[in-house]
């Protein structure tokens, strides 16, 4: 009788070496058996790779780092400690200037 | 009594104690929030509020995963009151493979497509769970660890890797399911 099939979460596991070295070498030795195993395998792996590519895909605005770095001295308001925004306010206040910086672009 | 004069000096003293690290982070930041969020005004919004906040942060030196779990919670906190856009799915990983429809040899053209960036990629993150996005955006976009995603979500490091199974398996199905639509890879087409 063949052994019976690890999991997807521990074909998922030597994928991405958290398996202990004795663990891998069981459930490598097991795929290079198992058609069924090494399909999902090969799926697993195809994905991450596919994902991979994205790294470089985002745009970042050209003037985000601007916008940080203003709302960085917003947040810090050294003369005035009691009125301080949060950082979501001036992240909301921030929002609201790139929104009106597109609609004008 | 009159208003204190700021000056460039009080300025230089006001700037946060890990700004310079939250700003080194903010690229990363926004890459995923863009995939998290339906515009860019809102990606944007939520890389400031967690630069802001991590620049603002005592503790030092700033992780990327504390970076990326600052992310989190100005994401969480710009959901709040919407509903989130996908439920996680009811369906094994197993159940989901299965259900894969693709023959060997669809399967086989789809594999050996290009593997730079496509629209079917970001369709398929697109249909995921939030939480489930994030993280196989950290683990195979950002090349986090599955110990750093787990700080970023404030999470037991063991919840990782089920959470990244089902991203990884809903995604390859939803692409292979646009090959099969399609009757070849998407990314052959173009």
């Amino acid at each position: 009788m063949s052994a019976p099939h690890p999991p997807l979460l521990v074909l998922q596991a030597a994928l991405d070496r958290r398996l202990s070295e004795d663990h891998r070498v069981e459930v490598d030795a097991h795929v290079a058996a198992c058609g069924t195993c090494r399909r999902h395998v090969h799926i697993l792996r195809w994905t991450r790779v596919r994902l991979g590519g994205l790294t470089s895909a985002v745009a970042v605005p050209p003037m985000l780092d601007a916008e940080l770095h203003r709302a960085l001295a917003e947040a810090a308001a050294p003369l005035a400690p009691a009125a301080t925004p949060s950082a979501a306010a001036v992240a909301h206040r921030w929002w609201h200037r790139v929104a009106r910086w597109r609609g004008g672009a | 009594m009159s208003e204190p004069i700021r000056t460039s000096s009080d300025h230089l003293r006001s700037v946060p104690p890990n700004a310079q690290a939250a700003l080194a982070h903010a690229a990363g930041l926004y890459r995923v929030a863009r995939r998290l969020t339906r515009r860019p005004e809102e990606a944007a919004a939520a890389t400031a509020a967690a630069v802001v906040a991590c620049a603002s942060a005592e503790r030092a030196p700033l992780s990327r995963s504390r970076a990326y779990g600052a992310l989190w919670k100005a994401l969480e906190q710009q959901w709040a009151g919407q509903p989130l856009t996908r439920k996680a799915p009811r369906r094994s990983p197993e159940d989901v493979l299965d259900a894969v429809t693709l023959d060997e040899a669809e399967l086989e053209r789809m594999m050996l497509s290009r593997l730079d960036a496509s629209p079917d990629v970001d369709m398929a993150l697109r249909q995921l769970p939030e939480r489930e996005r994030f993280v196989v955006l950290l683990v195979d976009v950002e090349d986090c660890s599955y110990e750093e995603t787990a700080e970023a979500l404030g999470a037991d490091v063991a919840a990782v890797g089920p959470w990244l199974l089902a991203a990884r398996v809903r995604l390859f199905a939803s692409m292979a399911e646009f090959a099969r639509r399609t009757g070849s890879s998407p990314v052959l087409r173009s």
